[in-house]
């Protein structure tokens, strides 16, 4: 559990009410945990968090999810697309490339960074292994140029494709790029803790993709009753504003008061999950094209 | 270059349809290039230390060139990046992974190969400055003249850059991918965890032809005292440290930004006692594991399939290691004393081929004429496990053990696996880098490491008492 993170509030405000004891397993990323839970299905899991939405059709085929009653609370307009029954979300931002003023051109789509960008400028995640790496390969395949020609422009000028956002994000905080693909929220760190507001965010015309992060209830449970409150809890005020303060994303009610460095983040627009089956469906096809397009 | 350049991409060209033999065939490609590049600048670190006569001084300056082969990949490749970066030049890919193992690898080689060249050469190194030989004519004699154990070294660093996974899964994108990390894909990317076993039990064949070739593992440690600093270059030791000061100072970057980070958290400094016994339970049981596996060795001795298997060896994937102890073993329902044990087998797994092959069957063979001249006498197994080869064996064993304790400190992909919640430092440190802290995440990487230290010294000490208490 990340010290600095919101877990050990969430299960300090949580654990008052409810005559009970949260005990968390970091399962790495959402990738990780699906095939952890592949492995050994019957592991006890009460509540599994953070699944990302490209993986949920992934996920639903592998375990079988308790069907959890739909959020009661005012949600933000613009992830009412990205509700489903069984999965509900806590928290959420848009994804795109973060940069330092002045070390790159600042672009307003693909075609342009592609252009002006230097070789060997962005860093990114591997979308076999990373759930934001999944997010770029699906913000790429929108765009109207053939995909292996946007993977062969790209090859140019990644730097690095790491196996997580850590990793990733580790070149970019060292300087060794100019630019990661990371959430829009990252810049909240810099802004509030490093007090660096060097660290700006690219507004693409077209949009941007978004990660967002859901709860679900394995059938498997065995605390499924306090697994559900838990779900609810997570969409209280209280753990929305936790959530937001520390975890540095944005919560999915829309009547969350945050903190006033919140209110500096740039208005970007979001893609919405039109064609997301579709991606979801071509996946293999789509990172075996990548694959081929690296070497 | 070009040649082995076009080479390769004849090679990627061809079998393009065949992943895995395009893989293999790079790896291969890449680990020869590693074990030339740190043989090539494993000489010249040799050369270096040379200058230094045989002291506490050398140790110091050893114990600095070994540093880069057991700090974490993540703080190597960042501070080569960061090296090559000011060069002008970007790193990424094979060249990328030849790069950072040869960092890694070349004060490894340099210390094994200035023990050969005082072992077998010193004396007539000696003789033959008094006698007013060139340095650089004596040199290239001397490499000449060694040339078989360079081979045997040139063919352990091939199999341990074989084998690698973090540098080429952060550095190597897909042209320096290894088979390890086609692995790592196969199981935790697309959970083909048939296709990643059979991978895993066909590489560890793959390497195990070597030992076919290979009678002997690293080539023996000298004991012999000589001074040959006039033959040794200052230029090169100078070279040799300042690559080790780079490394380690720029993967100390931020130490301070860190410290205080990991200062003012009270949620981390209420449980750094917690963490520091489990980073010491970890280092301790490891090197325990390896200190009993060895006397279990020793007390079989001589044992022709044992050694072979053993020399032949080379470690499963650790993922593949991981991942089956999680599905054997539900840390969850364990206290953590238990788990750390878990841990511990299997990262002794992990890494006893390569501590088997640096020191312990040299130390075994060190002892067989004795054993066989006692077994003629009519001693029994235990007598000669017990009053004839434990005293002698002790001291080697425990700095094995010790060596094994200190890069155990810096595990952290085998445990996060196995364990889901963080009970060492090491784990620690990799939370906190996935929450934007990496300065408190190298604070506390360079923590687990002083632990690691901690218990390698024990067990020098350990293993001096033990040696002083069997010549009472």
């Amino acid at each position: 559990m990340d010290p600095y993170g919101p877990g050990l509030e969430l299960k300090q405000e949580f654990e008052k009410n409810c005559d009970c004891t949260v005990e968390y397993v970091d399962a790495g990323g959402a990738k990780m945990a699906m095939e952890r839970m592949k492995l050994d299905p019957t592991r006890r899991v009460d509540l599994i968090l953070g699944l990302d939405h490209i993986l949920l059709s992934s996920f639903a085929q592998t375990i079988k999810f308790q069907q959890l009653s739909a959020p009661d609370v005012p949600l933000r307009e613009e992830l009412r697309p990205f509700i489903y029954p069984r999965f509900i979300p806590y928290d959420w931002s848009p994804m795109g490339f973060v940069y330092r003023k002045g070390e790159v051109p600042v672009v307003s789509s693909w075609q342009e960074a592609f252009e002006q960008w230097p070789d060997r400028t962005l860093s990114l995640q591997d979308p076999e292994l990373s759930a934001p790496g999944l997010e770029w390969l699906y913000w790429l395949y929108l765009q109207p140029k053939e995909l292996t020609k946007n993977f062969v422009q790209l090859n140019r000028i990644a730097h690095s494709v790491s196996p997580s956002w850590s990793a990733s994000y580790g070149f970019f905080r060292k300087g060794q790029v100019q630019a990661a693909f990371t959430y829009l929220t990252s810049l909240i760190y810099h802004w509030s803790e490093e007090k660096n507001e060097a660290y700006q965010f690219m507004q693409f015309k077209e949009g941007h993709p978004v990660q967002i992060e859901y709860a679900a209830v394995p059938d498997s449970c065995w605390n499924c009753g306090s697994a559900k409150k838990f779900v609810s809890f997570l969409l209280t005020e209280k753990a929305q504003k936790i959530l937001a303060a520390k975890n540095y994303m944005l919560p999915v009610r829309n009547d969350v008061q945050l903190p006033e460095v919140y209110t500096k983040l740039p208005n970007v627009k979001i893609l919405g999950p039109g064609r997301l089956d579709e991606f979801v469906g071509r996946q293999d096809e789509i990172l075996d094209l990548w694959r081929k397009a690296r070497r | 270059m070009k040649f082995w350049i076009s080479g390769e991409r004849l090679v990627a060209n061809y079998f393009m349809n065949n992943e895995i033999v395009r893989i293999v065939l790079q790896t291969s490609i890449q680990s020869v290039w590693s074990a030339s590049s740190s043989i090539l600048f494993g000489l010249v670190c040799a050369w270096g230390l040379l200058k230094i006569p045989q002291s506490r001084l050398r140790g110091g300056v050893q114990i600095l060139l070994l540093l880069p082969s057991v700090l974490p990949a993540l703080y190597i490749v960042t501070a080569s990046l960061e090296v090559f970066s000011h060069l002008q030049w970007g790193l990424y890919g094979l060249w990328a992974v030849v790069v950072v193992h040869t960092l890694m690898n070349m004060g490894l080689v340099g210390v094994s190969i200035v023990q050969l060249i005082e072992g077998k050469m010193g004396g007539m190194i000696e003789l033959a400055l008094v006698e007013g030989a060139s340095r650089w004519i004596l040199f290239k004699t001397t490499i000449a003249y060694l040339k078989h154990e360079i081979v045997l070294i040139f063919f352990y660093v091939f199999a341990i850059s074989f084998v690698s996974l973090s540098v080429p899964l952060l550095v190597g994108g897909d042209s320096g991918a290894t088979v390890e990390v086609y692995i790592y894909r196969l199981a935790l990317g697309r959970g083909q965890f048939s296709e990643a076993i059979l991978l895993s039990i066909g590489q560890i064949f793959f390497l195990a032809l070597f030992s076919f070739f290979l009678q002997r593992p690293w080539p023996r440690r000298s004991r012999a005292v000589v001074s040959l600093h006039n033959f040794g270059s200052a230029i090169c030791l100078g070279f040799s440290l300042l690559i080790s000061a780079i490394l380690i100072f720029s993967s100390l970057s931020g130490f301070g930004l860190g410290l205080s980070q990991v200062l003012e958290n009270q949620v981390i400094m209420a449980r750094l006692p917690e963490l520091l016994v489990g980073s010491f339970t970890e280092c301790m049981t490891v090197s325990l594991l390896v200190f009993g596996l060895l006397n279990v060795y020793l007390f079989l001795w001589p044992h022709a399939i044992l050694h072979r298997v053993s020399l032949g060896l080379s470690a499963p994937s650790t993922v593949l290691i991981a991942l089956g102890l999680y599905a054997i073993f539900d840390s969850q329902n364990h206290n953590d004393l238990i788990v750390l044990a878990v841990v511990a087998i299997g990262f002794t797994l992990t890494v006893w081929p390569t501590l088997y092959r640096l020191r312990g069957y040299e130390v075994l063979r060190r002892l067989e004429d004795q054993m066989a001249q006692a077994q003629i006498l009519g001693a029994t197994r235990r007598q000669i496990f017990l009053d004839i080869t434990l005293p002698q064996a002790w001291s080697d064993f425990a700095f094995v053990a010790g060596v094994a304790a200190f890069w155990a400190s810096g595990d952290f992909a085998l445990s996060t696996i196995i364990v889901g919640r963080d009970i060492t430092l090491a784990m620690l440190a990799q939370t906190l880098v996935g929450g934007y802290r990496i300065e408190a995440a190298a604070t506390v990487t360079w923590l687990a490491l002083v632990v690691g230290i901690f218990v390698f010294l024990l067990f020098q000490g350990v293993g001096r008492v033990g040696y002083k208490k069997s010549y009472t």
